[in-house]
């Protein structure tokens, strides 16, 4: 009996000792409120590996038409755009074409290397055209590559000399240069893809800043610095970008200082990004991005046909209340079709006024109450607060004789829900990755829009039909412009689809440990990241 | 000997149609959910819409066009010839694939029946050694407790405790062995605590028999007892429920997984589901039908050995 009392004492000091043990953090490596603490560690030193994490991977591997995303800096393009979204050449210097934009001559950078040590010249441009003209309907998770979109009519890439090339078309192409934008662009040392597919058979090579080190699947993938790169050199020589799936694994790890910073879609959401901030070793690179937010309603067959109501539905969300409140105010409320990095956007009025909503409604409606199923796909989730934004809608679309339902399902769901015209109302978000006004309004505004049919949306007018087609052949940039305008205006009065806010790109990063995250162009340029205490 | 062998040949055998039948159940299932690889394959880019004529081609090449049964019969025979096919949305072949996972799923469900064993064992003889004293009823207390809290919650609980406060253990990733601490432990924690309620009362249960009373009357002690003379009848159930435990771990965890950011081949079956993969839904599932059968089949063994008295049959 006095073993087993002595027993059970001993087992109640061992658990006592160790919840003890487990209640006290290490003084040392209490996180701190002020960074100084955390930079008196020892200085940083070229060797030490910056450590960051995205929730999906930046390098898909063979699979994917371009192996790793543009954010990696293994590649370059030949054309990107600069802040203003104008077109900048990257490994093209300078452009012209000729009078009705039939033939394009791109003038190459010079004193290029690729990071095997091949020079980048003409006849490997000529290469990747070809390699372009392969890819149909290229794969990829992050862009589609689609040769008949993005070159329409291609004829071919010819050389004119070491560092000039000719791109030629059936058809004029004069937005050509918002076509090209990154991606579109991509060169990579010809010999690794297949000559008739056009996917890569080994891990390609490009031009750019970091080197793919080693690509962990599924984990993570290492980048080193190209030591020959062309233009200022990488300040930190060794990368690891980890994938955490989980946003609030990615949360504890800046915590813990695993990891000093994230990166790529849906980084941090918004709430555990406050929470981060709260603590002065975070700060956040907040950046205009080229996502808009939409809610779209089916009109095929519905009372959504009819524009007024489709304008009571947009006048009764307050888009302002939405960001403040359910997106930490880091997005700006909108009802334009077009993104505002699109250089052809204009500031247009973004409205809320219920009592006219309700007006708008009972002439369409009458007394007669209406339902609508609206839906979302379950990745929205991790982006943001998509479910309580959908529920706020719907309880204002309660007040102009609208009953709503919410839901979210999976992917697979909502791409046949969507074929079969099944989604009364579809929250979705739509980046305009070329930034090309004529190409996104012609989706949406144009009778035949792929958004407009396959989205069931029966938006018809046929003076937007004829803008879109004179925007698609005129040769004038400033009565491209014109058009754009118009276009913007007539789809913010009669709201084919209801734009609901521009989303911004929110990056958290550890500042006592690391800069270069606000000086970001159109994406996060690795190579400007820097240690804050390097020798 | 030999009656074990033609337990094992038959138990073998039997796996062949439990496996055609799940595989197929799978395939049907997989049929019934909305959804189509095709278009889930053409809308990888969640900005493009595909056409009509892009996702009819992509159901020509990926043969989806034909009868269900051609399809599960043209799957099927590559099973025979060992090739599990190819995935319908990245085209990796799914066998490599659940071969590139396996070592991380494995590992994990290793450690975790490792620790469910030993904090079982430990556990389940120390509250019975402590019969109603304050350690038996408390430890009760937390038992129920721990079984109680889902495994994301403790992986959440535990990745705030070690790795943001202590900073003792990363937070996600399968880099090293310290990777798999916390997982190891959000999901052996629920299960180790039912082995030790399962345990303890087998081994009161067998302490009221009549050759315990020998053993009593023969001066034995109490914790010889046990040890040496109850322990190896009362452990059948659990090592039936470790060993259930045990194969459902090896189809992966997909939660604990996907918290902590473990590439296993949970979370491969969460976004073939989720992406109505059939292919690589069915290489999952053959496998993890397979998996479990033989765990089973290893449990029953076990507890053939443990108590001879327990016949193998059918």
């Amino acid at each position: 009996m006095k073993k087993q009392r002595l027993l059970s004492l001993l087992a109640g000091v061992a658990l006592t000792l160790s919840l003890a043990a487990c209640g006290g953090p290490a003084p040392a490596q209490t996180p701190s409120a002020d960074p100084a603490p955390a930079q008196s560690a020892a200085a940083h030193t070229e060797d030490d590996v910056l450590v960051l994490a995205g929730a999906r991977t930046l390098a898909p591997g063979l699979e994917d038409v371009y192996f790793s995303h543009k954010l990696l800096g293994a590649w370059e393009p030949l054309i990107s755009v600069d802040e203003d979204g104008n077109p900048m050449g990257v490994l093209a210097e300078s452009w012209e074409r000729n009078e009705d934009a039939t033939v394009w001559t791109f003038h190459l950078r010079q004193g290029v290397s690729f990071q095997n040590g091949e020079p980048f010249n003409a006849g490997v441009v000529v290469e990747n055209f070809n390699r372009y003209k392969l890819l149909e309907s290229g794969y990829s998770q992050y862009t589609t590559f689609k040769v008949n979109d993005l070159y329409p009519g291609l004829i071919g890439c010819e050389k004119v000399d070491d560092y000039t090339v000719t791109v030629s078309f059936t058809d004029p192409v004069p937005r050509l240069l918002f076509n090209m934008k990154d991606t579109a662009s991509c060169i990579f040392y010809p010999g690794s893809w297949d000559l008739e597919t056009g996917y890569f058979t080994e891990q390609p090579v490009g031009t750019g800043p970091y080197m793919i080190q080693k690509v962990a699947e599924d984990e993570y993938v290492d980048i080193t610095a190209f030591d020959g790169y062309w233009g200022e050199p990488a300040k930190i020589r060794n990368i690891r970008v980890r994938i955490i799936t989980d946003p609030q694994a990615r949360y504890a790890a800046l915590d813990s200082e695993e990891i000093m910073g994230v990166l790529d879609l849906g980084a941090m959401p918004a709430a555990l990004g406050d929470e981060l901030l709260k603590d002065q070793r975070f700060a956040m690179a907040v950046h205009t991005s080229n996502i808009t937010h939409f809610m779209l309603l089916k009109g095929e067959g519905t009372p959504f046909s009819d524009m007024r109501l489709r304008q009571a539905v947009s006048l009764a969300i307050d888009r302002q209340l939405i960001v403040d409140q359910l997106w930490g105010g880091y997005a700006m409320p909108t009802q334009n079709l077009v993104n505002r990095m699109c250089p052809d956007w204009v500031g247009l009025p973004v409205e809320y006024d219920m009592e006219r909503a309700k007006e708008l409604a009972a002439e369409v409606l009458g007394d007669t109450r209406i339902s609508l199923d609206m839906y979302t796909r379950s990745l929205y989730l991790d982006r943001g607060p998509y479910k309580e934004m959908m529920e706020y809608i719907q309880s204002q679309l309660a007040q102009i004789g609208i009953d709503a339902t919410v839901n979210v399902i999976d992917s697979s769901t909502y791409s046949e829900m969507s074929k079969a015209g099944e989604l009364g109302a579809n929250f979705m978000t739509h980046g305009m990755s070329n930034l090309n006004a004529y190409h996104f309004m012609n989706m949406y505004l144009s009778s035949t829009g792929s958004y407009n049919q396959s989205q069931h949306l029966a938006y018809n007018n046929p003076h937007a039909d004829e803008l879109l087609k004179e925007m698609s052949t005129t040769l004038d940039d400033a009565r491209f412009h014109e058009l754009a305008v118009e276009l913007q205006e007539i789809a913010n009065t009669e709201l084919p689809v209801i734009p609901l806010f521009y989303d911004t790109s929110n990056l958290i990063y550890n500042q006592a440990q690391i800069t270069g995250y606000d000086t970001y162009r159109d994406h996060l340029d690795l190579s400007r990241l820097a240690w804050v205490d390097a020798q | 000997m030999n009656q074990t062998l033609r337990y094992i040949g038959k138990k073998l055998l039997w796996t062949i149609p439990i496996l055609l039948g799940i595989t197929l159940l799978a395939f049907a299932l997989g049929l019934i959910a909305r959804g189509d690889p095709a278009v889930n394959r053409a809308s990888a880019d969640p900005d493009y819409i595909p056409t009509e004529e892009e996702i009819q081609a992509l159901r020509e090449e990926l043969g989806l066009d034909d009868p269900v049964l051609i399809q599960y019969g043209r799957w099927l025979g590559g099973v025979l010839r060992g090739d599990l096919g190819r995935s319908l949305i990245d085209d990796k072949p799914v066998l490599d694939e659940l071969l590139r996972l396996l070592p991380n799923t494995l590992l994990l469900s290793v450690l975790a029946l490792a620790v469910i064993a030993a904090a079982g064992l430990l556990g389940g003889i120390c509250l019975s050694l402590f019969r109603d004293s304050f350690l038996d009823v408390a430890g009760r207390v937390v038992l129920v407790f721990l079984m109680s809290v889902p495994g994301f919650c403790m992986a959440y609980f535990m990745i705030w405790l070690f790795a943001q406060k202590l900073r003792v253990l990363p937070t996600s990733g399968a880099d090293g062995p310290e990777n798999f601490i916390m997982p190891c432990l959000a999901v052996a924690i629920g299960s180790a605590c039912v082995v030790i309620r399962l345990l303890r009362s087998s081994i009161l249960g067998e302490m009221g028999k009549n050759y315990v009373l020998t053993a009593q009357a023969k001066g034995l002690r109490r914790g010889q007892i046990i040890l040496r003379h109850v322990l190896r009848n009362a452990l059948t159930p659990s090592v039936t429920y470790a060993a259930n435990a045990f194969g459902g771990l090896l189809g992966g965890s997909m939660i604990t997984e996907s918290v902590f950011s473990i590439p296993g081949i949970g979370s491969y079956a969460l976004t073939a589901i989720s992406k109505r993969d059939y292919t690589a839904i069915q290489g999952y599932v053959l496998f993890t039908g397979f998996a479990f059968v033989l765990v089973c089949l290893l449990a029953d063994l076990i507890c053939a050995w443990l108590n001879p008295k327990i016949r193998l049959g059918g």
